[in-house]
């Protein structure tokens, strides 16, 4: 779709959204997405989805703001750093960390420190300083150093997203934001976190989220090779034969 | 676009690329008439495939180029079946072998250490004796002597130990237990390292089993195809880490590479092509090893439980 027609589609989304939302308890925050769903296949290299919404517009002095922060699905992982043993370099430290996001990116309408000061973001475990922190907080055997290390790793693949995106704020009431999704990113739900700040304070949050899945053969193949591994391998190795086989007949000399 | 998403890698990579490098490495390989695995496995560790997965894949694609190499020397009867099932019997153990010490190091997270050292050590000990027989034909040829090599016949201690069997094509009457070895080790090297593992057992198997030359590279092409295939199949089951679509992306920049090269090879003199594929062989082996002992950019790593990437 072409961006206007995207934006006046997402117009008309509003406009449903917000007749049927002020005529319910009034809710100051409502949000949609471009997709639900990003399908994984043969081209795939990224992705990038829109995430719009609408803000009511509170007191004519009030200074609304909108945080959303994007949390992919967990994953355990082994964290090894390296020492210098016997000459050269080997994996000597490792720390075990569970429930890792496998992807974080906060977007806001403006600086996170212009928004809210330290301590509100941290309570909402808004950024990914915070997100660090809450990890230690879980896994108590992480030193600081191991924490910056996941930080840097993560945002060296783009899949921790440091330097807040724009989200763009329209006459104080629409709301929207691009995300680009690398393509190392993980099977599984996204979940949206919009936080709506007033003056400092939240005063509203809401949910949204998204599935990232492999699909068509991409799919076949990932399944057949963790579900059924050795007819994969066996599908692997009557490949080689055949391609073997055939540049053997129609490309070797006689 | 020309990007593929690899499904087991769970990276995306550039067609052209894959296609490019499976090519200039078929090329090497038709020219040297080498398998080329141990140019290949570094390589796509190097653009980025996690080596657990370049190690796998690799031996998924010298099935390919082996099987069609090997086909050609079958057709022309230039394959000792028997001596060549020996060395596979002991090549399917030793790559048994290999994946499972390969499994056992993922999980203590020290496999890319198992797969430096051992490509290290391997490509310095063989480039440099490599090196150095290139230099003495390169001398001998010059002086207008070819190089000759000890004939079968001779005995050697090789010749004192027990289970002989008739190996008729190859005119030898031989233990089994030096072809079972030597199967074996490469096996395991193809298992640990991605490889099919020629450039070992051609120089043992004219050297220390004294087979002739004219069944030397069919015969070592045979084993190579059984025993990379088991090699993929041990991977895929033991660690999930054969992509089969980056295994076919490298597969047909190989074989039509391999033409190539094959034509070129006939344009330059075997002392020289060996001179070259020796400083090769060296060139890789140095570059790693440096790898290994400078300090790297980043000390950390992430290694994800469940799939090990």
């Amino acid at each position: 779709m072409s961006r206007t027609r995207l934006t006046r589609a997402c117009f008309g989304a509003l406009a449903v959204l917000l007749s049927q939302q002020l005529s319910a308890a009034a809710a100051d925050l409502v949000a949609d997405l471009s997709k639900n769903r990003v399908a994984i296949r043969a081209n795939f290299s990224g992705d990038r989805i829109l995430l719009f919404g609408a803000i009511a517009p509170g007191r004519p002095d009030s200074n609304r703001q909108v945080i959303a922060t994007i949390e992919g699905p967990s994953q355990n992982i082994m964290l090894r750093k390296k020492a210098r043993t016997g000459g050269i370099w080997v994996n000597r430290g490792a720390v075990r960390i569970d429930n890792v996001p496998s992807y974080y990116a906060v977007m806001s309408s403006a600086p996170l420190l212009e928004i809210a000061n330290r301590d509100t973001l941290s309570a909402n475990g808004i950024g990914a300083r915070n997100l660090a922190t809450r990890l230690q907080e879980q896994n108590p055997d992480i030193s600081a150093a191991y924490a910056e290390a996941l930080l840097r790793l993560k945002r060296d693949q783009k899949l921790y997203t440091d330097a807040p995106a724009l989200v763009d704020i329209t006459e104080a009431r629409l709301f929207r934001t691009e995300i680009d999704l690398p393509s190392g990113i993980m099977i599984g739900t996204y979940n949206i976190t919009y936080f709506l700040i007033e003056n400092g304070r939240v005063i509203e949050t809401r949910r949204g989220n998204f599935e990232v899945d492999v699909v068509g053969l991409e799919q076949f193949l990932y399944s057949t090779a963790h579900r059924q591994p050795f007819l994969y391998g066996l599908l692997g190795v009557f490949l080689a034969c055949g391609m073997g086989w055939a540049a053997a007949r129609f490309l070797g000399r006689s | 676009m020309f990007q593929i998403y690899l499904p087991i890698a769970e990276i995306s990579a550039n067609i052209m690329v894959l296609m490019g490098m499976g090519g200039m490495v078929g090329f090497m390989s038709g020219l040297f008439g080498v398998g080329g695995g141990f140019l290949m496995t570094p390589l796509l560790i190097f653009i980025g495939i996690p080596p657990a997965v370049a190690v796998a894949t690799e031996a998924n694609q010298i099935v390919a180029s082996s099987v069609s190499g090997g086909l050609a020397y079958f057709q022309r009867r230039a394959v000792d079946i028997k001596m060549g099932t020996v060395l596979m019997l002991g090549g399917l153990a030793g790559s048994y072998s290999g994946v499972q010490l390969f499994k056992f190091l993922r999980t203590l997270g020290q496999v890319d250490l198992l797969i430096s050292v051992s490509y290290v050590i391997f490509l310095t000990a063989i480039g440099s004796l490599m090196l150095r027989e290139s230099i003495m034909a390169l001398r001998a040829a010059r002086a207008g002597q070819p190089l000759v090599v000890r004939r079968p016949g001779q005995h050697t201690w090789v010749q004192g130990l027990p289970f002989r069997m008739r190996f008729k094509q190859s005119r030898l009457y031989i233990s089994v237990i030096p072809p079972i070895v030597i199967g074996f080790l490469v096996g395991v090297l193809s298992a640990i390292m991605g490889v099919g593992g020629g450039f070992i057992m051609v120089p043992a198997m004219i050297y220390i089993l004294k087979i002739p030359t004219n069944v030397v590279i069919g015969t070592s092409l045979y084993q190579i195809a059984f025993v990379t295939a088991s090699v993929t199949v041990f991977h895929a089951v033991e660690n999930q880490t054969v992509d089969i679509v980056l295994a076919i992306l490298l597969m047909i920049g190989g074989v039509i590479g391999a033409q190539f090269g094959a034509r070129a090879g006939q344009y330059l003199r075997g002392e020289q092509l060996r001179a070259l594929l020796a400083f090769i062989v060296l060139g890789v082996g140095f570059k790693l090893f440096i790898d290994l002992i400078t300090r790297p950019g980043e000390l950390f790593s992430i290694t994800r439980l469940g799939t090990g990437l």
